[in-house]
């Protein structure tokens, strides 16, 4: 499970496959993301990261809910895990650590577009953790304290 | 000539023993000492490194993940990475108790220094005006200390804030962005010092243009952070090695020096220290005693030292530090533009903020975005990380970080203290309760607003919510537990940096502070322990 949650979060993050490297360096790494129990037993915490391992597009609706939500979920945690590896690993490090050139409306209009994806997942996962989020006790509409 | 004992090798240790060994003492230094480790792959760039180390993640993460900020209130957009975790590490039985602070503490072989990013400024006449010593008295060692280190500036707007000196060498060359914000502030410098009392100019770094020694000029590799591999960026442990070629000089490293004993007269007897390995109690004889452990842990010393003799915990008020506040900011004008990874990546540019109070001075240094560990930042974005790794990538070009400093000053209710820990060797920890200063919130809101709007006018975007209130203590600008006055006193020293109580023990390091101005004052302290030095008794 941690080799294929590992894969969909490369290609999420970066468009690249998970070397052997990255897949070694995130299953070593993996339990310094942990949260304690209580945590990772709820039901937004579990649904984040079920359905967030189904595939690119279904990880970044997650993501898109936890970076407002449940900022210091196990998922985010995940994640930074993963950036932080795939910005320090051969391969993927140019990606992460280079800027986009060019003119600046070209600049600009990517920049728009990104942003508008990130509005349209975030709405989209409003929709489907925010009642989850309700449930498992935790309001929606504010971050979550921290851990 | 005198036999000398020097408590630590730090940014002060090391200034005030090659002084005292060039004026013909006999000097040996006390130090736990912990090592550097070896540069990795010197000749690399930042990029080359994660292309050709054999487990980069290890080298930039750590074996344990200590180098990935995950996400919380008070993540950092950096940290210190692995590769200098040794200048953090502390020996088993030095324990604190902190109060409102996060002090952090080094035992490494050049001190806290072995992690800084070499800003060195001057302190000018205001800021020495709360000293019983003049600029005057100071002026010469800030020169002996410049020609030993090696300081890149020019002359520029900040002068008449921080005193030029002609040993000063040509700074590195700017980056694009620090060049664009060079320009920019000279084309509307006149609202900008008239409205906003903003004042730009070239950063004073101990960063070498080229070779000085056994240094080399700044090979533009992009690892600063991380360690450079060239020497470029000046450590105290450059000058330890000077001290170390030395026939009249001693290192004693692996030993924790926990308390002095003094007789009738509070004249200093020797110096007692636990050995790191077998824990055996080491006793050293001298006839001068310096501590240069650095404010907080020669503070204990002097605390325990008390306590030892006389059963009396006593209290050291005064200790300040300066707050830091990070003001990260956009140049839109930058968009677009390459980024150059392989390059200086610490400040090119400083910065001070007038205030009607001269002793107010905002200091601060502006830092453009080179290399970088990227997911501190990337996961602080309002959005999610892939759109979040989009924008940075469209913006990175025109991203910086101005690290607003301000100044602190000496409050009965900011205090260290002993707690005793029982046991067999009566040990103790060492308690650090920083206190607020009341106007403190008031001026940072000030200093904070005149540099966003300084920012502002010079075509530069700040970002709402993303300036940061840095955890106090992370300045490590530690100072004024036992300051320098010309008034008598049980834990104070005179301008000689000679304790009042003991005649023969020298407070050469931050605690002898009576005021902390805003600027960074690492080359006050080594400027301060050589003139002390430089006063040593003959005999």
């Amino acid at each position: 499970m941690v080799a294929a949650e590992c894969r969909v979060f490369a290609h999420y993050l970066a468009d690249t496959e998970a070397s052997p490297y990255v897949q070694h360096a995130y299953g070593k790494l993996l339990p310094t993301s942990d949260v304690p129990s209580a945590v990772r037993d709820r039901l937004i915490e579990r649904a984040l990261l079920s359905v967030a391992r189904q595939g690119t597009l279904a990880t970044r609706v997650a993501d898109g809910y936890a970076r407002f939500f449940v900022p210091r979920s196990l998922l985010r945690r995940r994640l930074v895990l993963m950036l932080a590896i795939l910005e320090n690993s051969p391969g993927s490090e140019k990606l992460l650590n280079s800027g986009d050139e060019g003119s600046l409306v070209g600049v600009g209009v990517r920049l728009v577009l990104t942003g508008i994806a990130s509005v349209l997942c975030s709405v989209l996962g409003v929709v489907i953790f925010a009642p989850l989020h309700l449930v498992s006790g935790g309001s929606a509409a504010q971050p979550e304290p921290l851990h | 000539m005198s036999r000398v004992i020097v408590v630590g090798s730090g940014a002060t240790g090391v200034h005030f023993a090659l002084t005292a060994l060039e004026r013909g003492h006999d000097v040996t230094m006390l130090d736990v000492g912990n090592e550097r480790p070896a540069p990795v792959l010197p000749g690399a760039t930042y990029d080359e490194l994660k292309a050709q180390l054999p487990d980069p993640v290890g080298y930039f993460l750590g074996a344990r993940g200590e180098g990935v900020v995950y996400p919380s209130t008070s993540a950092s957009y950096y940290g210190h990475p692995p590769s200098k975790q040794y200048v953090f590490d502390i020996p088993r039985g030095f324990d604190t108790n902190t109060i409102a602070m996060s002090p952090r503490f080094s035992f490494a072989r050049g001190g806290l220094a072995e992690a800084w990013t070499g800003g060195v400024y001057a302190y000018n006449r205001d800021d020495l005006s709360a000293y019983p010593v003049s600029y005057d008295d100071m002026r010469r060692s800030y020169a002996t200390v410049s020609r030993r280190i090696g300081i890149g500036a020019v002359r520029d707007d900040l002068e008449q804030f921080i005193p030029f000196d002609e040993s000063y060498r040509a700074p590195l060359p700017f980056d694009t962005h620090s060049q664009w914000l060079w320009d920019r502030y000279h084309k509307r410098r006149d609202k900008l010092q008239r409205a906003h009392g903003f004042f730009l100019g070239r950063s004073r770094v101990a960063s070498l243009s080229s070779d000085l020694g056994e240094r080399k000029g700044c090979g533009q590799l992009g690892r600063c952070l991380w360690g450079c591999p060239n020497e470029s960026i000046y450590s105290p442990f450059h000058t330890l090695r000077e001290c170390l070629a030395h026939p009249r000089f001693t290192y004693v490293p692996g030993v924790l020096v926990r308390h002095f004993e003094y007789g009738e007269g509070g004249a200093v007897t020797r110096i007692v220290a636990r050995r790191m390995d077998t824990h055996e109690a080491v006793t050293v004889d001298g006839d001068l005693f310096a501590l240069a452990a650095g404010a907080l842990t020669s503070s204990k010393i002097v605390l325990d030292s008390t306590y030892r003799h006389s059963g009396k915990i006593a209290a050291l008020p005064g200790l300040m530090d300066n707050l830091q506040i990070h003001v990260p900011f956009l140049t839109p004008a930058m968009i677009g533009t390459r980024v150059h990874t392989a390059s200086y990546q610490f400040h090119h540019l400083a910065f001070g903020v007038t205030r009607p109070d001269p002793l107010d001075y905002v200091h601060g240094q502006i830092t453009t975005l080179k290399s970088a560990s990227i997911h501190p930042i990337v996961q602080s974005l309002p959005l999610d990380l892939r759109g979040s790794i989009g924008s940075f990538r469209a913006l990175r070009a025109g991203l910086a970080v101005a690290n607003v400093n301000l100044a602190d000053r000496r409050r009965e209710a900011s205090l260290l203290t002993l707690r005793a820990k029982g046991g067999a060797d009566n040990d103790t920890e060492l308690v650090v309760h920083y206190s607020e200063d009341a106007a403190e919130p008031a001026r940072m809101d000030s200093a904070v607003s005149s540099v966003k709007k300084a920012l502002g006018t010079m075509g530069c975007f700040v970002p709402p919510g993303m300036t940061r209130v840095l955890p106090r203590g992370t300045s490590v600008h530690y100072a004024g537990t036992m300051p320098m006055s010309h008034t008598p006193g049980e834990f104070t020293c005179g301008p000689d940096g000679r304790s009042h109580a003991h005649g023969n023990l020298y407070i050469v390091d931050g605690a002898s502070l009576p005021f902390l101005p805003a600027k960074n004052h690492t080359f006050t302290l080594m400027a301060n322990a050589t003139r002390v030095a430089e006063g040593l008794p003959r005999t």
